[in-house]
C-alpha cells in the first residue's frame, strides 16, 4: 500500500504524520518504509537518528547521529520501555526527481510505504500522486492553510482525472488543544463545499509538543510519553486501515 | 510480522501507475533534479554559522538593515535583507527563488534564514558579492 502525505503548504504536519503513522503501523508489526521525497531532508533525518538510537539500544555503543548527551536527555520512563520492547524498524530512503523506481522497490518490499513530500507544486507531488492508493493531504485549520486549497485541488482534479480510483483524504492537524475551539468544525465546513477534499479523516492531529520532542530521538509518539498524541495516531492508523480495505 | 495487507481488486497495476505518474509529472511547475544519496551518519544536522563574521565590522549603512525602507527593482517590491533571506532558503531547500517565494510569506522566509545565520552583516557581504543586487 502506498500512502502519499503532501500538499501545496509548507509546514502542515506532511512530515510529522508520514513519520508517526510509520511509527504506529510499524509497532502494529506491519513491515513500513519511509520515502523521504522532500528536499528539507525531515523524515531521512529521522531515519538516520531512528537508526543511531536502534544501534545504542542492540549494543549500548553511541555511533551515528544521536551522541551520549542526547540519549541522557531522553526521558527515563521512555528508555526503560525502549529498552524492554526495542524499537520497531523502519526501512528508511531518500530520493527526488524521478522517485517511481524506488516507490516500486520499496513497495515489493513493505506492506506499507509512506511517501513524504514537501510543500508546493512539486514534480514529486505529482508523481506521488499517480502512484499511491491513498494521499493523505494534512491541512491547518487556518486561513494561510485554506489559502493554498484552490491550487491544490487544480493538482488534485488532474491526478483524479487519470486516476479515478485515487483516494484522498484531509487530514486536519496542528488544531487548537482548548475542548471550547471550533476552528476545527468551521474549517471541516469549509472543506466539505470543495467536494475533492470534503472526505476527511474523523482523527484530528492537536497541536502537541510531543510530536515535535520525540522526532529529536528518532521516536514517533507511539514510543513516547504523551497518552493523547498516542492515541491520535493510533486512532488514525486504525482509520487509514478501514480506509484502505475498502471504507469498512 | 502481519501478513500484507490484501489491496483492492479495484486498484490499478503498479506498472500503469507509473506510467501516469510519469504523465502527471509533468504538469509540475516546480521541476527536481535528480538525488538518491545516503547522508553519512556523521552528518548531523546543526544550525550554520555564516562562514564569514562580519559582526565585528561597523555597519554604517543603513541600507542593509532589516527594517530597511529602501526597495530596488527585483521584479518584487523587496529590501535587500529580504533578498539576502529569499537567497538563502532558495539555496537550503533546492527550490528556485519563485517556488519559495510561492510557498511561503516573506515573514516565514526572513525567519528560517535567521535560523540559518542571516544577519545585517551577512547581507553586506553578500551585497558585495554580488550574490545580491
Amino acid at each position: 500500500m502506498i500512502i502519499l502525505c503532501g500538499g501545496e503548504k509548507g509546514g502542515s504536519a506532511k512530515s510529522t504524520t508520514a513519520i508517526n503513522l510509520s511509527g504506529e503501523l510499524a509497532y502494529l508489526g506491519y513491515k513500513v518504509g519511509l520515502l523521504d521525497a522532500d528536499k528539507k531532508t525531515s523524515a531521512k533525518n529521522w531515519v538516520l537518528t531512528r537508526e543511531s538510537l536502534q544501534n545504542h539500544l542492540k549494543t549500548g555503543e553511541v555511533s551515528g547521529v544521536l551522541d551520549m548527551e542526547d540519549i541522557k536527555d531522553i526521558p527515563k520512563q521512555v528508555m526503560k520501555t525502549l529498552n524492554k520492547n526495542g524499537l520497531n524498524n523502519i526501512e528508511g530512503k531518500n530520493a527526488t526527481g524521478e522517485i517511481i523506481d524506488i516507490i516500486i522497490a520499496m513497495n515489493k518490499r513493505n506492506d506499507f510505504l509512506f511517501i513524504d513530500i514537501g510543500g508546493g507544486d512539486t514534480e514529486e507531488f505529482h508523481t506521488a500522486l499517480g502512484m499511491c492508493d491513498l494521499a493523505i493531504i494534512p491541512l491547518k485549520p487556518s486561513i494561510l492553510d485554506y489559502d493554498t486549497v484552490p491550487k491544490l485541488i487544480r493538482t488534485l482534479k488532474l491526478s483524479k482525472a487519470r486516476r479515478p480510483t485515487l483516494k484522498i483524504k484531509t487530514l486536519i492537524s496542528d488544531a487548537p488543544t482548548a475542548p471550547a475551539s471550533n476552528v476545527t468544525k468551521k474549517f471541516k465546513v469549509a472543506l466539505a463545499e470543495t467536494e475533492i477534499l470534503s472526505g476527511v479523516f474523523k482523527t484530528v492531529i492537536k497541536n502537541r509538543d510531543a510530536y515535535k520532542e520525540c522526532l529529536n530521538y528518532g521516536l514517533s509518539v507511539r514510543d513516547w510519553k504523551d497518552s493523547s498524541a498516542k492515541g491520535e495516531f493510533s486512532m488514525l492508523a486504525q482509520e487509514l486501515i478501514n480506509e484502505l480495505k475498502g471504507g469498512e | 510480522m502481519r501478513k500484507s495487507m490484501e489491496v483492492n481488486e479495484n486498484h490499478d497495476d503498479i506498472s500503469s501507475r507509473a506510467a501516469v505518474a510519469k504523465e502527471l509529472a509533468g504538469n509540475a511547475t516546480v521541476k527536481s533534479v535528480a538525488s538518491n544519496t545516503k547522508t553519512p551518519k556523521e552528518a548531523k544536522q546543526k544550525a550554520t554559522k555564516p562562514k564569514i563574521d562580519l559582526q565585528s565590522l561597523l555597519d554604517e549603512d543603513s541600507k542593509f538593515k532589516k527594517i530597511s525602507n529602501k526597495k530596488s527593482s527585483y521584479s518584487l517590491n523587496v529590501n535587500l535583507y529580504q533578498k539576502a533571506a529569499l537567497y538563502i532558503v532558495s539555496k537550503q531547500t533546492g527550490l528556485t527563488k519563485k517556488a519559495v517565494i510561492d510557498q511561503y510569506s516573506f515573514n516565514e522566509i526572513v525567519k528560517v534564514a535567521e535560523k540559518a545565520g542571516l544577519t545585517d552583516s551577512l547581507v553586506k557581504e553578500m551585497f558585495e558579492k554580488k550574490l545580491i543586487k
